[in-house]
């Protein structure tokens, strides 16, 4: 184990990671009830979806999709390795990893995009979308929401095994990085590469105008 | 042992006969009403959603807003005779309404009371032209549906 931690993820990332979490439950305990919070989670969950798009492409080293998203080959042979060879002791996540954070990110993109059109049964409470379409397709759209959430709700099931599998199998604690933002390696790594701040700051501003167009239905004025 | 003449069996059969026959009518029935009264949902939740969609804009069409408020209106005393007997989850055809309304009829029916006074409130508002008042209003509309959908429809 080397002496100090090394850095693995960033706080944009642990905060993006940490407020989906919040905002995912917010939005399911109050759906169908208050339904001005849930339309407010949408909202919240869709500016911080932009916001990690950004950060994908822009952001720090480990949060970079073309430093996580790998294609079939690369999935298949880390399966194949050995457990050392799979450790690979880099910071980041693994082939396997990367794919189910992009599973998780496109279900809710599609989770939030289906709430915008969708309308309950009274015609009462809809997305700020559903005005665009007939009363029928945002009740079809409603369905596709509660279906899309049961899908969602069974990958963070998988999320969650995941990781109880590495706390107990592999004696490897993955919520703590996720919290502290670095972890030991056995041998020297590359750690994570920080973005410089102003990215930052256009990240947040490319979220806080994705979340209030959206409240807004995207109409402009 | 009672010895069954050939008359009283043939009388038996044809009762038996009768049974079969009256509960295949009555599926056959369920199936309709419950369609019928889906279809009458749909057409409130339709003008429902006109009005809501409406009343966003910034100067609403407040005619087209007190005649959708009008169909409500007209429907809504007629919702608790959507539920005859038999027409529940136990009639076996794919249902929402739960066996509440026939063990609650009381309650039921004074839930769904709610609606009509409501949906007459928003439509004399709409034809006043009150846009503020109608806005308002379709939330006490709203209210009607949710509070009778929460105790007795499923989902």
């Amino acid at each position: 184990m080397s002496e100090t931690p090394t850095p693995v993820w960033d706080g944009p990332t642990r905060f993006f990671h940490w407020a989906l979490v919040l905002l995912l439950i917010v939005a399911w305990v109050t759906a169908g009830e208050q339904m001005a919070i849930h339309r407010g989670a949408g909202y919240a969950i869709l500016g911080l979806l932009a916001f990690r798009i950004w950060w994908g492409l822009a952001g720090g080293s480990t949060a970079r999709f073309r430093n996580f998203v790998r294609g079939p080959a690369a999935i298949r042979r880390y399966l194949l390795a050995t457990r050392d060879e799979a450790e690979g002791e880099h910071a980041g996540h693994n082939p396997l990893g990367g794919l189910s954070v992009l599973g998780l990110l496109g279900l809710v993109g599609l989770q939030v995009v289906l709430g915008l059109f969708a309308i309950d049964e009274d015609g009462f409470e809809g997305g700020p979308l559903s005005d665009r379409i007939d009363f029928d397709l945002a009740q079809q759209f409603a369905e596709w929401h509660e279906l899309s959430f049961r899908l969602l709700q069974g990958l963070v099931v998988l999320h969650l095994a995941a990781i109880l599998y590495y706390a107990v199998r592999r004696r490897q604690d993955l919520v703590r990085p996720m919290i502290t933002g670095a972890r030991r390696f056995k041998g020297p790594v590359q750690g994570l590469v920080r973005a410089p701040i102003w990215r930052l700051v256009v990240g947040v501003l490319i979220a806080v105008v994705v979340g209030f167009a959206a409240s807004r239905g995207f109409r402009l004025g | 042992m009672i010895r069954l003449s050939r008359k009283s069996l043939s009388a038996l059969a044809l009762v038996a006969g009768l049974g079969l026959a009256g509960a295949a009518v009555a599926a056959v029935n369920a199936r309709a009403v419950i369609e019928s009264r889906e279809a009458n949902f749909k057409t409130m939740g339709r003008s429902m959603k006109a009005i809501t969609d409406g009343l966003k804009a910034d100067s609403p069409d407040m005619s087209a807003i007190a005649s959708n408020a009008a169909t409500i209106r007209g429907l809504a005393p007629k919702v608790s005779t959507w539920f005859p007997k038999g027409t529940g989850p136990e009639s076996g055809v794919k249902t929402e309404a739960r066996a509440e309304i026939w063990t609650d009829p009381a309650g039921f029916a004074a839930a769904a009371r709610r609606l009509e006074p409501e949906a007459a409130k928003l439509e004399a508002l709409a034809r006043a032209g009150d846009v503020a008042g109608a806005r308002a209003q379709v939330r006490m509309v709203g209210g009607s549906c949710k509070a009778c959908h929460d105790k007795f429809k499923a989902d």
